[in-house]
């Protein structure tokens, strides 16, 4: 289409050490007039189910002149337990520290390396114990440099505890970030991804058929929240506004969030927005769906979530900061405080 | 008439450079100070004022580099000044002499620039060889180059890279006063001192000039081996404009970056404006 530049932005975010962010800051890009407010659009859309979507994602998307982005997946690193395994529901009070003075919920505190144990899991893990990560109106990390180093000596030890080869295994748990066909899921007939590794029972005993009670990874201050893996904008220079919303309805329409177009972007980037899908009566690709108890576990992780934000250069940071530390045994001090310095001068750049 | 043609023909020979000038410096720059008085994009762009001037000198990170940046240059153009100067005058009876000497003054100015930073490597990094020397002397040693070490490092890599150069736009200057004029002093029982402050400074304000803007040229881009030692974000106190510029632009901050740009030209054209004037009064340029 005509314009300057791109329509259209559709923006996938992944921490590992190779991706290019194009908005290092989708939230402080959000303040610097680059997106179509999309109000008066998402009004007249044709297949947009606004009212479904889950209310935390397009709050994260919204300011002042109005609805500027549009979540089309998000996530978060989970510990599946058996049901009843998890002592404390998914809340927005509970802490990260709580989470380490629990026995069970001190298992999802951190990442625990196992064979086919997601990567993006750990991706996640690293940042989910800072919440939003930063304060945009004062250009501040919402964290300061000893919490930073107290959650980093956890996972440290944890990782060390690992290569001495005494993680407690004895609790059958497993992890995984949100994502359709990873996580338990139905009936009879449906393939997972990991259906063959399932019946070889490299899952701690657990099936695809099995229902499961879901902790996530609670923040400092309390609660937690979703990441936004991908997301979607208009151009505000287009010259067809019309036309490039059209797409994005297209997009985050029922139809194609659920056909096989979305399947690949479900599968690597996480849950669809719309917070009744996954049902028996809503299934992705045609056949994928959750069972009714997991889809109540998947129910109280979504309406219990304090907030959501968009992926950043602050996650790739704290990411990379968690292979130096445990992976790499970078000394633990000197490193944090290295990785508290870029961070904040990469936040007050914004 | 005839002086009318002359100067058609004077324009139209530097016609090229007026029009590169335009494109590439005066129609980007007035694009630069639109973006600085505005917030968005393209056709988006709004006007808001002096806001983004406001917020910017409440930014940290401006005022550090903004402050990092005045202070290698305060530091660093007198200091290249004095030992170019120095150099030159040590040199000006033997110019001709030795011709060879002149090209190897030039070797720092024309290595490449990861070279220069390898050779920094070499000197001042952890396991360099200053630092293993201070080490087996049993003084505490750090890592220069993220420390507030950096900054002097730098200092000299400006001064060892750069003072060359000056020195030949110096000795340019100084090898044109005529000998004449010392015997003549000489008789008149002039000492080297009395010889340097009224026969070489007054006829040298022109180069001195020449150098200094080549050497302020020459400090920003001293970025470049800034950059290659501590990346986009390097130690505080070799955080200069241009990391702070650079990192705008990665952000698509643009009225940042154009903010920043402004001021930086600001205080550059004022400066030179303040030496200008100085220089306009001196004897050089009483013709």
């Amino acid at each position: 289409m005509a314009g300057s530049g791109p329509d259209v932005f559709l923006c996938g975010v992944d921490n590992s050490k190779s991706n290019d962010f194009l908005f290092r800051f989708p939230q402080q890009a959000m303040k610097r007039r680059m997106f179509l407010p999309l109000d008066n659009y998402i009004a007249k859309a044709q297949f947009i189910d606004w009212d479904n979507m889950v209310p935390a994602l397009t709050e994260a998307g919204k300011n002042e002149e109005g609805q500027l982005l549009l979540p089309l997946t998000w996530t978060l690193p989970l510990t599946f337990f058996r049901p009843g395994g998890v002592s404390v529901e998914p809340n927005q009070t509970a802490t990260f520290s709580d989470m380490l003075e629990d026995d069970t919920l001190r298992l999802a505190s951190f990442h625990q390396f196992y064979e086919h144990n997601e990567y993006a899991h750990l991706t996640l893990t690293a940042c989910a114990p800072f919440g939003n990560l930063a304060d945009y109106d004062t250009e501040t990390l919402s964290f300061t440099q000893d919490q930073l180093l107290s959650v980093y000596r956890h996972f440290a030890a944890q990782y060390a505890a690992f290569e001495a080869g005494e993680y407690d295994t004895s609790a059958p748990c497993w992890q995984d970030a949100l994502k359709p066909y990873y996580i338990p899921s139905v009936g009879p007939g449906v393939e997972t991804y990991y259906d063959q590794d399932f019946r070889e029972g490299h899952f701690r005993g657990f099936s695809p058929l099995d229902d499961t009670a879901m902790a996530p990874v609670y923040s400092l201050d309390g609660g937690y929240y979703a990441a936004i893996t991908s997301f979607a904008a208009v151009n505000i220079n287009t010259k067809r506004p019309d036309d490039a919303f059209f797409v994005l309805d297209l997009l985050l329409g029922r139809d194609y969030q659920q056909g096989d177009l979305f399947e690949l972007v479900h599968r690597y980037y996480g849950m669809p927005p719309y917070g009744d899908m996954m049902q028996e009566s809503t299934p992705l690709a045609g056949n994928w769906y959750l069972s009714q108890a997991n889809f109540k576990e998947y129910e109280k992780l979504r309406d219990n979530l304090k907030g959501a934000r968009f992926g950043c250069v602050l996650d790739q940071s704290l990411t990379e900061l968690y292979y130096d530390v445990a992976v790499l045994k970078e000394p633990l001090e000197e490193t944090v405080a290295e990785a508290y310095r870029v961070m904040a001068m990469e936040l007050a750049e914004s | 008439m005839k002086k009318s043609k002359s100067a058609l023909q004077g324009y139209l020979l530097i016609s090229p450079l007026l029009i590169g000038c335009l494109l590439f410096y005066a129609i980007p720059f007035v694009l630069v100070t639109r973006y600085s008085l505005s917030t968005g994009s393209g056709s988006a762009l709004y006007f808001v004022g002096f806001i983004n001037y406001q917020d910017i000198v409440h930014n940290a990170m401006f005022v550090l580099a903004f402050g990092n940046t005045m202070r290698f240059l305060a530091a660093g153009l007198p200091l290249i000044m004095i030992l170019a100067y120095l150099i030159a005058l040590l040199m000006q009876k033997h110019a001709n002499k030795h011709k060879l000497l002149k090209s190897v003054f030039l070797f720092p100015y024309i290595m490449p620039v990861v070279g220069a930073v390898v050779l920094v490597e070499l000197l001042f990094a952890e396991s360099g060889a200053l630092p293993s020397f201070a080490r087996s002397l049993g003084l505490p040693v750090s890592d220069w180059l993220s420390g507030p070490q950096a900054f002097p490092i730098v200092l000299l890599l400006y001064l060892w890279k750069n003072t060359g150069y000056s020195v030949i736009l110096l000795l340019a200057g100084l090898v044109t006063i005529p000998e004449d004029q010392y015997l003549a002093a000489d008789l008149d029982g002039a000492g080297r001192w009395q010889k340097f402050l009224f026969i070489t400074t007054p006829q040298m304000w022109y180069s001195v000039f020449f150098a200094i803007i080549f050497s302020l040229i020459n400090a920003f881009k001293c970025f470049r081996e800034i950059f290659l030692i501590g990346g986009t974000h390097p130690n505080e106190n070799i955080y200069m404009l241009q990391h702070f510029l650079n990192n705008s632009f990665e952000n698509l901050n643009y009225a940042k970056l154009s903010v920043a740009s402004v001021l930086l030209l600001i205080v550059v054209l004022l400066a030179f404006a303040l030496f200008y004037g100085f220089v306009r009064k001196k004897e050089a340029f009483r013709q």
